[in-house]
């Protein structure tokens, strides 16, 4: 149960991450952000 | 929402994201495909670990179990190679017993792969490599290097605090995700747990009355080139280690010590009738001294800064001048295991005869890809090549 509450969580990190991303000014911290985002879909995907 | 400038830049970085994503995903998922290997002609069945606890079904650890039974009774071995997946010699000598062996008397059981998940990660922080190659008759066989742990995408999140039942002993956080800290294991426990439990309940089914669990570890630490035992293996582990020293090859005795909780040398022998034996080599990769991390120093095992640390003498370093090639450390597992037998042998009444092993001057002569079948085709040609054997012996013309 823990495990899915936890990848929920993720899955919510990698939507708040996007969002930031659209509303976000600067390219670079677009990017800065796309790689955490990267991290993150990869776990909600369960593949790392 | 109006498309704006930032959104601009915002999607061609997203579409560069999942680029990286599509990559590095995919390169992490080969590590997914499970080995494939080719079992010697004795081989009788094959089963998987949830045959003996059903709640294990359909899991990443649901592993494969190779019998090889004698034609005569005798006494059951188990053999474990890959509780820990980035200590490869150990994986690597259950993969040549269980496509070289022969079995007359007695039972042998094989899991080449105890912790299936950990094969499908690195660890982190590492750079270690996904995987290594062989080299054998008819080219290169690869292998995973994996991690030590149960991979955490199946197994999350880690507790701050590993408390180890039914003993209450307290590690980090992340050992909850070690199988050699898990036993005895626990059916409602964590997939680690419930791996545990489960090699616990086909020890207990089986019958098995000596057991190995196959190890590397780093150069500094002091348990290298030894035996653990449980007390009560005490005398077989001796008789072996004396062999051992007989023809050259040096090996420390390691009394399991009654207090520390949750290792196969400790859990199986407390818990199972079985007498239980846990084996180390040196392994450079896994050490915090080494250097460039790549698959040579898993095969050739050559660490110039392990040798200035063996030079200086600052640290006790077990770490040969040479280097500690995969050819020594799988030679090392498989003569060892050979003399446990035999001093178990020895020792008790029964017999479990194993043949067709690679001897140790053998396997640094010629290595260990000599070792490996070129694939099922030419084990099914040892297969057919045996019954012709058996048959003419039975006295068909």
């Amino acid at each position: 149960m823990l495990y899915w509450i936890y990848i929920a969580i993720a899955a919510f990190i990698s939507i708040m991450l996007l969002i930031e991303m659209l509303r976000e000014k600067d390219w670079r911290t677009q990017v800065a952000i796309a790689m955490i985002l990267i991290v993150s879909v990869l776990r909600v995907l369960r593949i790392k | 929402m109006r498309f704006k400038k930032n959104h601009l830049s915002a999607s061609i970085i997203l579409l560069a994201s999942a680029a990286v994503s599509f990559l590095a995903g995919r390169e992490f998922l080969l590590m997914h495909e499970p080995d494939v290997f080719y079992p010697s002609p004795s081989l009788t069945r094959e089963g998987v670990l949830s045959d003996y606890f059903p709640g294990l079904k359909g899991t990443p650890n649901d592993t494969k179990i190779y019998f090889f039974e004698g034609a005569e009774s005798g006494p059951t071995a188990l053999l474990l190679g890959g509780t820990h997946a980035n200590e490869p010699a150990s994986a690597l000598a259950a993969v040549i017993i269980l496509e070289n062996v022969a079995v007359s008397a007695g039972r042998l059981i094989v899991l080449p792969r105890a912790n299936e998940s950990g094969y499908t990660c690195t660890d982190p922080m590492e750079g270690y490599p996904q995987f290594f190659s062989i080299k054998t008759r008819c080219g290169e066989r690869r292998f995973r290097f994996g991690s030590r742990m149960t991979n955490p995408v199946h197994q999350w999140p880690d507790p701050l605090v590993y408390s180890h039942r039914p003993s209450g002993q307290q590690l980090s956080g992340f050992e909850t995700r070690n199988l050699n800290r898990s036993y005895p294991g626990r059916p409602d426990g964590s997939l680690t747990d419930k791996t545990g439990y489960a090699i616990m309940e086909l020890i207990r089914v089986e019958n098995v009355a000596v057991a190995f669990d196959l190890h590397e570890a780093a150069p500094e630490i002091p348990i290298i080139n030894a035996i653990v035992y449980h007390e009560k293996a005490e005398e077989i582990a001796l008789n072996a280690i004396f062999e051992l020293e007989m023809e050259g090859i040096n090996c420390s005795p390691e009394r399991s010590p009654e207090n520390f909780h949750g290792l196969s040398h400790r859990e199986w022998g407390d818990y199972t009738g079985a007498n239980p034996f846990l084996m180390e080599t040196s392994n450079p990769i896994q050490g915090r001294l080494r250097g460039k991390t790549d698959t040579d120093l898993i095969v050739k095992g050559i660490s110039p800064e392990y040798l200035k640390a063996f030079k200086s003498g600052a640290l006790k370093i077990t770490y040969e001048p040479d280097g500690e090639p995969i050819e020594r450390r799988v030679a090392r597992h498989i003569t060892a295991f050979r003399k446990v037998v035999e001093a178990y042998n020895s020792l008790n009444d029964g017999q479990l005869t194993l043949t067709n092993l690679p001897e140790y001057p053998d396997i640094l002569e010629k290595g260990v890809g000599e070792y490996l079948p070129c694939g099922r085709q030419e084990s099914n040609d040892k297969k057919q090549t045996r019954k012709q054997n058996n048959t003419f012996k039975g006295g068909t013309p």
